[in-house]
């Protein structure tokens, strides 16, 4: 808190154009600025002699003061009030520095407005559980990669697995990764739907080639792109995508090599 | 030209890439051994990227994001939160502590909203507040002084507990002098602390107006500005370059930037 008045002195100063190291993001705001009323406002403050006791404060302090007129046992009580009051508005606003009011005030808001960040958040925060903020979250350690380890299992073999598939699901919504509308997604991303066969078949089957993410599609997608086992047609598509599949693909039997040979050809499905 | 079948192990095609829809499978593609210990499917994987919001640019990001996070072991933090609300509710002592909201009393409660502590509680002993009014109210008697008495002391602890060194004050002189002055205008803008300050204005004074005045301008400027009014401008207005003199001399001309 030390460094922040002067922190505000830097930005006020310059109307908030200013942006210091360790500075509230609040005093960072340029809601204030030079103008006739402030540089007046500035003088007195500078002179002690803008701002003074409230009206209310004075006459209270007053009454204290002259407490044991009506009441002498009062007046023990009331001196010691009037002494702590006396102390602490001379600390608060110190006779001809007025200026140090106003950083106090600052210093003040600024704890505020901490604590009330504070209390909002713990608020939300015991009213939550692990499992409100995603799946995989169970404790304090799983909340540290939003429950990703919580979920998989294991990131690398997750890594592992996403990796795998080459190419294939750049660009794809994550939400479609490794899922059979996904594939077709990359195919035709990628100008295979057709050269593959795939929208040709998909069509057939009733599906709707611009719906493809339709949860009604999924399984005759899934039938469709499980038929098509053309080993040039796989070749192509695994090529495409910089997948090198531990399983192996089928090997070529055709007599015409060229489809292994020839880019042009091999896009059109091979044999 | 090197395809996918040349570069692929030869464990030959029972069990191997049988169909298209096996290049999208990562248990046909990926090599066993690197996927053990994967508890969800690829249907799993997506789902929580999707709900999670990721966009990746390519596979690679993602790869390459799952690589570098790190989870140490925490089990002290794990043990002493078994749940969110346990968590909480054993810090809220020390949160109570820290924001102040532990010092409110019957006598004198905190102000803020939630038992915290307001801008009140802090300067009343200056700007007045309810410990004042009460007394104003009902009289100087035993139970209203000692109402005063518990703000005061409330007071005091609030600007400790804030970290705030009231016998330390920043020097007076031009910064801290302009800082509060232009201060003002944000001040102006919170009804509680422009209600506060304005009490302290000295009456009939232009210092004392001043501080009203700026307290207004500032809610007057924040309330224009959400309507795209901007405010006066006080800085330098540009040269004028032209060859019409009478521009320069002309006060209406100049504010129009001539």
């Amino acid at each position: 808190m030390g460094d922040q008045t002067t922190a505000d002195k830097i930005v006020t100063a310059k109307a908030g154009t200013v942006v210091a190291e360790n500075l509230k993001l609040a005093l960072a705001t340029a809601s204030g600025s030079l103008t006739p009323s402030t540089i007046t406002a500035m003088v007195g403050i500078n002179a002690g002699s803008a701002l003074q006791l409230a009206p209310e404060v004075t006459e209270v302090m007053g009454q204290l003061y002259f407490a044991n007129i009506a009441n002498l046992a009062l007046w023990p009580a009331a001196n010691a009030a009037l002494a702590s009051l006396t102390t602490l508005q001379s600390g608060i606003l110190p006779g001809g520095n007025h200026a140090a009011f106003g950083s106090f005030l600052n210093q003040a808001k600024a704890h505020i407005g901490d604590a009330t960040d504070l209390q909002n958040t713990t608020n939300f925060i015991s009213n939550s559980s692990f499992g409100d903020f995603g799946s995989g979250i169970t404790n304090m350690s799983s909340m540290l990669d939003q429950g990703l380890t919580g979920k998989f299992g294991s990131l690398s073999a997750a890594g592992a697995a996403l990796s795998s598939s080459g190419s294939m699901f750049d660009g794809i919504d994550p939400k479609n990764i490794g899922s059979p509308a996904g594939l077709v997604q990359a195919l035709n991303a990628n100008k295979l739907g057709n050269a593959s066969g795939v929208n040709a078949k998909l069509a057939a089957a009733g599906v709707n080639l611009n719906d493809l993410t339709n949860p009604v599609y999924a399984s005759k997608i899934a039938q469709v792109t499980g038929s098509i086992s053309d080993p040039a047609v796989l070749n192509t598509v695994a090529d495409q995508f910089g997948q090198t599949p531990f399983g192996g693909l089928p090997s070529y039997n055709g007599s015409d090599s060229s489809l292994y040979n020839n880019s042009a050809s091999k896009l059109l499905g091979g044999a | 030209m090197t395809i996918g079948a040349d570069l692929a192990p030869d464990v030959g095609n029972a069990g191997g890439i049988q169909s298209l829809k096996d290049l999208g499978d990562y248990t046909k593609t990926a090599n066993p051994g690197d996927i053990k210990g994967l508890t969800t499917d690829a249907a799993g994987i997506a789902g929580k990227f999707s709900d999670m919001g990721a966009s990746f640019p390519n596979m690679g990001s993602a790869t390459s994001m799952l690589s570098k996070i790190s989870v140490p072991s925490i089990p002290g933090l794990d043990a002493a939160a078994p749940s969110l609300n346990s968590l909480t509710s054993g810090l809220s002592s020390s949160l109570n502590s820290m924001t102040g909201a532990s010092l409110s009393t019957a006598l004198s409660p905190n102000l803020g909203p939630g038992g915290l502590p307001s801008i009140t509680d802090f300067v009343q002993s200056v700007a007045g507040g309810p410990a004042f009014t009460n007394i104003l109210e009902n009289g100087v008697t035993g139970d209203t002084i000692a109402a005063l008495a518990a703000a005061t002391s409330k007071a005091t602890s609030l600007f400790t507990t804030a970290g705030v060194d009231l016998a330390s004050p920043p020097p007076p002189g031009l910064g801290s002098a302009m800082s509060f002055a232009t201060n003002l205008h944000k001040f102006g803008t919170n009804s509680e602390m422009s209600g506060l300050i304005g009490n302290m204005a000295v009456p009939g004074t232009q210092y004392g107006d001043s501080i009203k005045a700026s307290l207004a301008e500032g809610r007057n400027k924040a309330l224009m500005a959400q309507n795209g009014i901007p405010p006066l401008n006080f800085n330098n207005l540009p040269t004028y370059t032209g060859e019409d003199s009478s521009l320069n001399t002309n006060a209406g001309a100049r504010l129009l930037g001539g």
